[in-house]
């Protein structure tokens, strides 16, 4: 009777680690996912063969520019990602510490005001006042992710069980032990989630890298469109995608394989 | 009127407008922008509450079709939205079509995820009493069921929502309409006195609706939660 | 309470669930008659079929085979709604509605019957009164701001609202603590005293099942009847080992239980000594001379003395014999 409704958590980057967690099967889906991406990156490889190219395709659509987009995009998707982990999951563990607790409600409200924000504004005001280039992107991108991610660390690790660090401490363990022997330990599928996450997010956001000249599969897809050039844009639509659905089996896989046992 | 508003942009003040002179200056283009950006927003969200809910209603049952459409929805999730609308222009060319149908496609996993958690975690006891005090199945869908579902289904609605505006920046770039036209004109200005004001008032304008609505959807929540499940 | 409906007969014929992918039956033909107007008790080990039996009369699990005869309908085949509005169902979770109130709860069933408005809100007034609950105070409550004890009785409430003639409880005091318990089992025996429904109440608790049941069914796996009597009967005269284990030592003591003072023959004049009344038990009056009284006044028809109650105690295990 007592039992509350599970408390869903509000953010955006949440919705991966809460449904995966809840309803996902995570095997099966580990297992079609790479088959989606071969197809995927089959028929893409084929249609390429396949197609006449114009004067005006053959600019983008050729290997050595393709690579080079692919890289800068992981290039600009694990940068951002590596700060905004470095930052937001030492600051989360701290945030929830009794010492910062007080700060978490103004994290939490500060979080959901940036989660209104768009993405590309950030980039755009970014590009205004700094000028243009990758570590701009990666520093817009980081800018943007940081909340959110934040706010899942702090949550995520509030949802762990009071009653199992109390009794850690009933058992004579100082705060730094519990910290150590069992709090982090229980928050590893915590960051854990929270590293799929970012990335799932910087991917994502490294497409409008090209808007201030940060590289990425953007720039596939923004001369497509300005062009008019479809193949192009499909192209570009489609490594996009495809590179998407990669890095997230890939973070779903080792978030698997890191995952403690019991857990 | 719409001459007047072209020769605005062509206007070169003396000196450089303010936020403030800018927003003045361009109030009535902005007003249009905020009422398309609402409706745009009104639109998705109300076709996604409805295909998502009902998508949910359908399947919470079976524990493999809950899987089957929240992994669905999550997948297409993972499409980054410049590539997802770049999709959608192919077969429907630019302007607000192809926004309104990535942007719905966006919201789903939220709202048909939270409908499935909601409606799965009535507790079985419940749902046997009412069974058990002679109701039929719809009718403990619609009594017990589906309002004690109800503030979890709301929360993902507002997610949903959330979202929207975020990815709504982008759809302007496929012509999509909206505030995110601002974002991309200060993109495309730049250099020019107004870019930054342009890219201000588009980003800003869109957190401020965004909050607003935030705020509108607690007191939606409250007003709609049946009282026993706030007390 | 005006003109309850009394209960109906419920004869259960070769019942048989099996659940789905399982070995074997859970409940394998069950065949049990239980009397109109009486309360009886399944007891039985944990995972002997006790809920499964219980739960197969209003078909919230659907009967594999076997026949439901209810009042001398059968009833397999009636569309289950229907079937259940007649039967009141009460279960340790409870399952009162968190999104409505009290009153609203109660009123289940009666709206559900389409009753009209005056007469559905007398009928919660009657019964909230009736389990001890004032209908101005907790009518308009919520199910989290009443006591677990407070929930269980608007749980009995509400299953009785549109006066069934049957009641089916599954451990419905199971969730309380043991005094709130002994409470709500007192206050529900006397309640069926006054109603005459046909009960059939589950429980794993012996105890329990000696204080509420006319009759009790000891049950052991796939829910095979070891007995089927009355409480004396029971514990007088296990039919099996497995009965006897589960009756358990303490028979004799239990069994005086069961047998009020009424009819044990006193001497005339008051003592100095206790009091107890004539509902009181043999067991009462044996604790109380444990406890040192000399004698025991039995209400104002005389008083006890140890051997007028030690003569009661053996006609009471010949007559049980
Ligand atoms: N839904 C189900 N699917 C498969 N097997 C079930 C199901 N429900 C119950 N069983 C099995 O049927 C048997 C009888 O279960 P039942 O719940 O009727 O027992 P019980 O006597 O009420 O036990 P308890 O005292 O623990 O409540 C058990 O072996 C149980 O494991
Ligand atoms: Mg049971």
């Amino acid at each position: 009777m007592a039992k509350a409704l599970p408390k869903p958590n509000l953010t955006a980057g949440s919705l991966y680690s809460q449904s995966a967690r809840l309803i996902f099967q995570r095997h099966r889906s580990l297992i079609i996912q790479p088959i989606l991406i071969l197809i995927l990156s089959a028929g893409l490889a084929i249609t390429l063969s396949r197609a006449h190219l114009d004067v005006i395709e053959k600019v983008t659509i050729n290997k050595a520019f393709i690579f080079r987009a692919i890289q800068d995009h992981l290039i600009l998707s694990f940068a951002s990602a590596a700060v905004i982990l470095v930052v937001a999951v030492p600051a989360g563990i701290l945030l929830t510490r009794r010492r910062y607790k007080k700060f978490t409600p103004i994290v939490l409200i500060l979080a959901n005001i940036g989660q209104a924000f768009p993405a590309v504004g950030v980039l755009i005001i970014a590009g205004i006042l700094f000028g243009f280039g990758k570590p701009i992107a990666i520093f817009s991108f980081a800018a943007f992710g940081i909340l959110p991610i934040l706010r899942n660390t702090i949550v995520g690790l509030q949802e762990i069980d009071p009653f199992i660090i109390e009794s850690a401490m009933g058992m004579g363990m100082t705060p730094k032990q519990a910290l150590r022997q069992i709090e982090l330990p229980l928050a590893v599928p915590v960051i854990l989630a929270g590293v799929r996450t970012t990335l799932i997010l910087t991917v994502g956001v490294a497409t409008l890298g090209v808007f201030v000249n940060g590289g990425g599969l953007g720039t596939l897809i923004i001369p497509g469109l300005k062009l008019n050039r479809e193949l192009v844009l499909v192209t570009g639509g489609m490594l996009t995608v495809i590179v998407a659905f990669t890095m997230d089996w890939l973070a779903r896989a080792a978030e698997e394989l890191l995952r403690p046992r019991g857990i | 009127m719409a001459l007047v508003n072209m020769l605005e942009d062509f206007i070169v003040p003396l000196s450089p407008p303010n936020l403030l002179e800018f927003i003045s200056i361009q109030r009535e283009k902005i007003t249009l922008a905020v009422i398309a950006q609402i409706e745009l927003i009104l639109l998705v969200m109300t076709i996604v509450s409805i295909t998502a809910i009902l998508t949910g209603l359908l399947v919470w049952k079976s524990t493999a079709a809950s899987e089957a459409v929240t992994g669905f929805w999550s997948v297409v999730f993972t499409i980054p939205s410049l590539a997802m609308f770049i999709f959608f222009i192919g077969p429907f060319g630019l302007g607000w079509l192809p926004a309104v149908i990535a942007l719905v496609l966006y919201g789903q996993l939220p709202v048909v995820r939270n409908t499935i958690v909601g409606l799965r975690s009535v507790e079985p006891a419940i749902m046997e009493s009412a069974a058990a005090m002679g109701m039929k199945p719809l009718t403990v869908l619609r009594k017990i069921q589906f309002p004690l579902a109800w503030p979890v289904i709301i929360v993902g609605i507002r997610v949903s929502a959330m979202l929207i505006f975020g990815i709504s920046a982008i759809a302007a770039y496929v012509g999509g309409p909206g505030l995110g036209d601002y974002l991309f004109s200060g993109l495309a200005n730049l250099g020019s006195f107004n870019s930054m004001n342009q890219t201000l008032v588009g980003a800003f304008g869109i957190t401020i609706l965004a909050l607003i609505f935030d705020g509108l959807f607690v007191i939606v929540r409250r007003v709609t939660t049946p009282r026993g499940l706030r007390v | 309470m005006s003109n309850t409906t009394h209960g109906q007969e419920i004869r259960l014929e070769k019942l048989t669930k099996r659940y789905p992918n399982t070995a074997k039956d859970a409940v394998s033909e069950f065949n049990l008659v239980i009397p109109a107007g009486e309360c009886v008790v399944f007891v039985g080990p944990s995972g002997c079929g006790k809920t499964t039996t219980m739960k197969m009369i209003n078909r919230i699990i659907e009967p594999t085979s076997g026949r439901i005869v209810i009042g001398g309908e059968d009833v397999t085949k009636t569309p289950a709604h229907e079937l259940r509005r007649n039967i009141g169902y009460v279960i340790q979770q409870i399952g009162l509605f968190p999104h409505m109130t009290i009153a609203d709860n109660v009123a289940t069933v009666p709206q559900l019957l389409g009753w009209e408005k005056s007469k559905t809100r007398a009928r919660v007034n009657e019964l909230l009164d009736l389990v001890g609950l004032d209908p101005s105070e907790y009518g308009s409550r919520y199910p989290k701001q009443l006591s677990g004890g407070q929930q269980q009785r608007v749980g009995v409430a509400r299953a009785l609202a549109a006066d069934p003639a049957v009641l089916l409880m599954d451990e419905p005091f199971g969730a309380t603590d043991p005094i709130t318990r002994v409470r709500l089992q007192k206050e529900f025996r006397a309640l069926q005293r006054e109603l005459k429904k046909t009960v059939v109440f589950v429980t794993h608790d012996f105890e329990e099942a000696l204080l509420l049941g006319d009759r009790i069914a000891v049950l052991s796996d796939q829910s095979r009847v070891e007995q089927y009597g009355t409480p004396l009967e029971i514990l007088s005269a296990p039919a099996t080992k497995k009965v006897e284990s589960f009756v358990g030592e303490a028979a004799s003591v239990r069994m005086l239980g069961l047998v009020s003072l009424a009819s044990v023959s006193v001497a005339s004049g008051t003592v100095d000594g206790p009091t107890l009344s004539e509902t009181a038990t043999l067991r009462e009056a044996m604790e109380g001379f444990i406890t040192g009284a000399k004698a025991i006044n039995i209400g104002s028809r005389g008083h006890l003395t140890f051997e007028a109650l030690q003569s009661a105690i053996s006609s009471t295990r010949a007559g049980a014999k």
